[in-house]
């Protein structure tokens, strides 16, 4: 009886659970899920990585903490950058492991890297994305 | 016998432990055209919109993956005249069917006593707009 109650919580609490979503919102940047090339004129200025972990509760039906791409890239960036070859990677991890395993799944964290490169646009090239996007912040 | 059957316990509790379980990337590798999360440089017509879903299912308590996310595959398969994507979002979830996946995996998690289930599954919206 105890193991049905068991089951037939975790059947309810597992529905629709360990949400995740990627999107932009900002209208500062570009962002592009693959690379800017020379021959559309721009220069890669660096890579970076930010590693995160995203906590959910009750074997992942509540969403504790989270940090969407807006914050993580705005960490990053300036206005006007732009962000190529954007990759995401989710993974639970062996510290994860350790503690879901520790609180058998009421606390249950995933390790998020994303990693890409800041592109700028070339001198040479009219930047026709940067107008867009100074003209959308002198409109703020 | 009693020994075999702790060992075994033992493993299924480790194993997960010692590797990146439930991993998954999104990313391009040989998608030649522009995938924007943004607007990024728009004509002033509107654009398409698209939306389709992958599955992932991991086994062996998520630590094999059966199905991976190849969004290259993906945007090829579903948007083949894409000349041009914008306005990405990437959205995953176990969802109702997935649940019922893992309530199955979950049977046999708490008579192995490990915390993850034997089979999972997650369901991979991505939706956007694209040009032709």
């Amino acid at each position: 009886m105890r193991v049905v109650c068991i089951l037939l919580l975790s059947f309810l609490f597992l529905a629709g659970c360990a949400e995740t979503q990627y999107k932009v919102n900002s209208r500062d940047l570009v962002v592009r899920l693959n690379g800017f090339q020379k021959s559309e004129g721009f220069t890669k200025k660096r890579e970076f990585e930010i590693k995160f972990r995203r906590y959910y509760c009750l074997w992942g039906l509540i969403r504790l903490t989270d940090r969407t791409l807006d914050d993580l890239l705005k960490e990053e960036t300036r206005p006007g950058d732009f962000v190529g070859n954007l990759q995401i990677n989710e993974k639970y991890d062996f510290a994860d492991g350790l503690v879901d395993t520790i609180l058998y799944g009421l606390l249950r964290p995933y390790s998020v890297v994303v990693r890409g490169e800041i592109y700028m646009r070339s001198a040479v090239t009219e930047p026709a994305e940067t107008k867009k996007v100074e003209g959308k912040d002198e409109g703020k | 016998m009693k020994g075999n059957n702790i060992l075994l316990r033992l493993t299924i509790f480790i194993v997960p432990l010692l590797s990146s379980c439930a991993s998954y990337n999104i990313a391009l590798y040989d998608t030649k055209i522009p995938v924007y999360f943004t607007e990024g440089d728009t004509p002033d017509q509107a654009g398409r919109h698209f939306k389709f879903e992958r599955y992932l299912t991991w086994i062996l308590f998520d630590t094999v993956r059966m199905q991976d996310l190849n969004l290259d595959e993906a945007i090829k398969a579903e948007v083949p005249t894409a000349k041009k994507i914008v306005n990405l979002r990437v959205s995953s979830s176990e969802s109702g069917v997935d649940s019922v996946v893992r309530f199955f995996g979950t049977l046999i998690q708490y008579l192995l006593v490990a915390d993850r289930s034997l089979v999972s599954k997650r369901t991979v919206i991505v939706e956007g707009d694209y040009y032709e």
